[in-house]
């Protein structure tokens, strides 16, 4: 279908690797609290869709579920608004920025003749920032989760005393969260956020950490925050994208229908695993989506024609890519649905007991 | 027996006040620092957790078991101050360390700055300008000390009965006029207060027993204790402390019988009258077994209300009307006295039985009282995952207790930040009929509609979308983006929200 230029054919195979990317970037969403983005943006990748249209695209998708998630939150006084609308100021520049690159970038084309058919250099900018940024976040929450492991206790706190030994003014009170911050410190937290929101996807990752290590904020009002942020970050984002044409409307709808239900269970996870536990599969996963994202550079530096790769590289760089991205959401989901099982096990055991006890 | 709570703040003139009160009235008189003292001898960090407050909230916050364990041990000490005898106490905040107890004469200290800046200078020979930061700080660190252990604002008035300034009106008058306040019989304890109070003192007592042995010492839990029988709630991956709890607190008492019960989180059902055989039972106990939770339940009986009083009291039958007698001189609403007598009623006793059968039972309790002092009394209470509201105001007409139901529930909501929903509403949630298929067949049938749409028009909606042909009408694209998508959501997650409550997965 050539008249489909940038964007994919969709064939039912590819439509069916859509959902299940979406139930599995859902399952692992509704489970770490996060958007799924980080798995769902280099799943897209793998399956030729360009970099800037993966990006678009999740931003939109995020932008529907963020809608209904903050309500809920909101309804249960999770959400400190203040703070959401200090950041959502830098964060609107920092997605405009972030959409100004990786058009740019997008638009210098490259490896016409690859499987990307011309979008190397977009695919290469948003593999090495996706590589290098959720890296250091994968490094961070496992060295926080076996730290934490030892003596039972919340996040780190360490970060969050050195930044508030920073006293630029204006110093601004959060009563919800209950922290004082310097306006610059939570500029800066909102402009990273929403340019890593506005070119890797996954604003989140970096807003809810931010807010919990950096302002030292519980966990409940940074996830609650993040999400209410996330509203208007997906609107700005997804008209920004849909803008430069880069929304794929058929992929938004193919990722809603299994991201909607999986998004139920993995929200299930949360309530009968250990918060160790799930800070390790979250480190693990997504330090497994950087190995899956970082394989694939070779193959966009070839395009390019940077890099001399011998044969059949390309496809079989392509496809490990694949097998370590799907490995690390599959062994997410199943770690996720074997605690879902064994905590239904453990209650019908009580249950079986206290009527044997009562018989 | 009388309670009377003194809250002063540094050099407010509190201290000698409650001294001459208690002289006046011959109550006994107790200071928090006395207090605070004994729960040092008895192991408790109390100065690692005053450090702690100088610190940043971060660092505090995760003292929380540190701070459960010093809230079980004061309550524990005031409780058994009480059952010595009339009390004058005097802290910061005495009448939240007993929550659910009514008829406390609670009163707040205040005095003027200058008066305050004059007893420091003259007590630590300090200059004005000392005196003056002094009060400032010791008075910071107070608010956040406060905060920390009740989440609320010690000096919103709301908190007391009765605000004193000592500034015009000086020690001995304030004294001399809240001895007369204190004789008022609203602030006598009753019968139903006094068995609150015990049973507080037992489940402070079995709380900080727990806490202080090394072999439970670790775990969160949660202990409610009703006429001899203590309820200890603890979480599933801390299971290894449930064969301990028994012989720990063994020694204790007044501890005719110990439940253990593992929970995940527990839930707060707030009746009237609890019918183990009602429908919403079943939704309950789903909600319960889904979340791994436990489900305490309280039964609210309304001071307030008449109808309440005349079912409670002995010798009246059903639907037989219990007149006021017409000479009844104004009593202070101590007429409720019959309701110490009343243990747990059988319909509440099967319920909980219900619960036991399932693993669900988290103890329950009842409480005496408004919606108002249920509120302050759930204000220290917080670690529920929801407040369900079941069966309440029964004595009114449907309208006048949907309205008054919404009342409560909307003032729960704003001020104790935890989810607080309708037990109908929640039997609404789980029920699968009529409505619900109707919402699954629209939700659907949107979603498809909006699908099958895109994916048949999916080449002129991205040329559309992206062609150089229509870039004029590009805001048109992006409305059509961002109309379509929340569209699909919204009505492709009802659906699946309904899919998955058939197959008990939400």
């Amino acid at each position: 279908m050539p008249e489909l230029g940038p964007f994919i054919h969709i064939d039912f195979t590819i439509a069916i690797q859509v959902v299940t990317l979406g139930f599995i970037g859902g399952v692992l969403s509704g489970f770490i609290g996060s958007g799924g983005a980080f798995f769902m943006t280099p799943g897209m990748m793998n399956l030729g869709v360009p970099g800037v249209i993966a990006v678009g695209t999740n931003i939109t998708h995020k932008f529907g579920k963020a809608l209904m998630g903050s309500r809920k939150h909101g309804e249960m006084g999770n959400v400190d608004r203040k703070l959401g609308l200090f950041m959502l100021i830098t964060a609107l520049v920092g997605i405009r920025i972030a959409v100004w690159l990786n058009t740019t970038f997008f638009h210098l084309g490259g490896g016409e003749h690859g499987e990307n058919s011309g979008s190397a250099a977009g695919d290469l900018y948003i593999s090495c920032i996706f590589v290098a940024v959720l890296s250091i976040v994968s490094v961070f929450i496992l060295k926080d989760a076996i730290r934490t492991g030892k003596k039972e206790g919340g996040p780190s706190t360490k970060m969050a005393e050195f930044f508030s030994k920073i006293k630029i003014p204006p110093i601004i009170t959060f009563k919800t969260a209950d922290v004082q911050i310097s306006f610059w410190i939570i500029a800066m937290v909102g402009l990273a956020t929403g340019y890593l929101a506005g070119t890797i996807g996954v604003g989140g990752f970096i807003g809810v950490p931010a807010m919990i290590y950096i302002f030292g904020i519980p966990t409940t009002v940074a996830a609650g925050t993040e999400l209410f942020l996330a509203m208007f970050m997906g609107a700005w984002g997804a008209i920004n994208y849909a803008w430069g044409g880069f929304v794929d409307l058929r992929l938004v709808l193919l990722l809603y229908l299994g991201s909607l239900t999986g998004i139920y269970i993995g929200a299930y996870g949360t309530k009968v695993v250990k918060e160790k536990i799930i800070r390790l599969v979250t480190g693990i996963i997504i330090l497994l989506c950087v190995f899956s994202r970082a394989v694939n550079i070779p193959v966009y530096l070839h395009e390019l024609q940077l890099l001399n790769l011998p044969g059949n590289w390309d496809a079989s760089l392509n496809n490990i890519s694949k097998i370590f991205l799907f490995t690390s959401g599959i062994s997410g989901v199943i770690v996720i649905l074997v605690s879902v099982f064994r905590a239904y096990r453990r209650r019908r055991k009580v249950q079986h007991l206290l009527r044997s006890v009562d018989s | 027996m009388s309670v009377i709570t003194i809250s002063r703040g540094t050099f407010s003139g509190g201290n000698i006040l409650a001294t001459r009160l208690a002289e006046k009235l011959g109550f006994n008189c107790v200071s928090r620092e006395e207090l605070s003292d004994e729960a040092t001898k008895l192991g408790v960090p109390v100065g690692k957790l005053q450090m702690a407050m100088v610190k940043p909230p971060r660092v505090y916050r995760r003292m929380g078991r540190e701070r459960d364990q010093y809230l079980a041990c004061m309550t524990m000490l005031l409780c058994e101050k009480i059952l010595e005898g009339n009390l004058v106490y005097h802290g910061h905040t005495g009448h939240l360390l007993l929550p659910g107890i009514s008829n406390i004469l609670r009163i707040r200290v205040l005095a003027d700055m200058e008066f305050r800046i004059k007893s420091v200078s003259d007590r630590l020979k300090v200059g004005r300008d000392k005196a003056k930061d002094y009060i400032s700080n010791v008075d910071t660190d107070r608010d956040k000390w406060i905060k920390f252990l009740y989440g609320v604002d010690w000096h919103d008035p709301l908190h007391y009965d009765l605000v004193v300034n000592l500034d015009q009106t000086g020690i001995d008058n304030a004294a001399t006029g809240l001895c007369t306040m204190a004789e008022l019989p609203d602030f006598k304890l009753t019968p139903a207060s006094k068995m609150a109070i015990q049973n507080l003192y037992l489940s402070s007592k079995a709380h900080f027993t727990l806490t202080a042995d090394s072999r439970t010492s670790y775990a969160d839990i949660k202990v409610i204790a009703n006429d001899g029988t203590v309820q200890v709630n603890y979480l599933p991956q801390q299971s290894e402390v449930a064969p301990y709890v028994e012989e720990v607190l063994s020694g204790i008492e007044g501890i005719r019988e110990v439940h253990t019960t593992v929970a995940q989180t527990s839930l707060l059902y707030i009746q009237e009258k609890f019918d183990p055989e009602s429908s919403q039972f079943k939704y309950i106990a789903n909600l319960a077994r889904k979340w791994d939770a436990v489900v305490e339940l309280m039964k609210m009986v309304n001071v307030g209300d008449q109808s309440t009083q005349e079912e409670l009291s002995p010798g009246i039958q059903p639907g037989s009307y219990k007149p006021r007698p017409a000479s009844a001189e104004y009593n202070g609403g101590i007429e409720d006295d019959e309701v110490a007598e009343s243990h747990l009623d059988s319909d509440t006793a099967r319920y909980l039985d219900r619960l036991n059968n399932i693993g669900c039972e988290g103890g329950n309790s009842t409480f005496f009282g408004n919606v108002e002092t249920l509120l302050h009394s759930l204000q220290r209470r917080t670690n529920y995952s929801m407040i369900i509201l079941g069966n309440l105001f029964l004595s009114k007409q449907e309208s006048v207790r949907k309205r008054q139901k919404a009342e409560m529930r909307s003032l729960f909501s704003d001020n104790l930040n935890i989810p607080v929903v309708d037990a109908e509403e929640l039997q609404e949630q789980f029920k699968f009929g009529t409505k619900q298929i109707f919402k699954l067949i629209a939700a659907l049938s949107v979603a498809a509609i909006i699908f099958a749409g895109v994916f048949t028009l999916q080449v002129p909606i991205i040329n559309f979308l992206t062609g150089e042909a229509y870039k004029g009408y590009r805001v048109l694209a992006i409305l059509l983006v961002v109309a379509l998508t929340p569209a699909f959501a919204f009505s492709y997650g009802t659906f699946a929200k309904q899919v998955l409550k058939i197959l008990r997965l939400e």
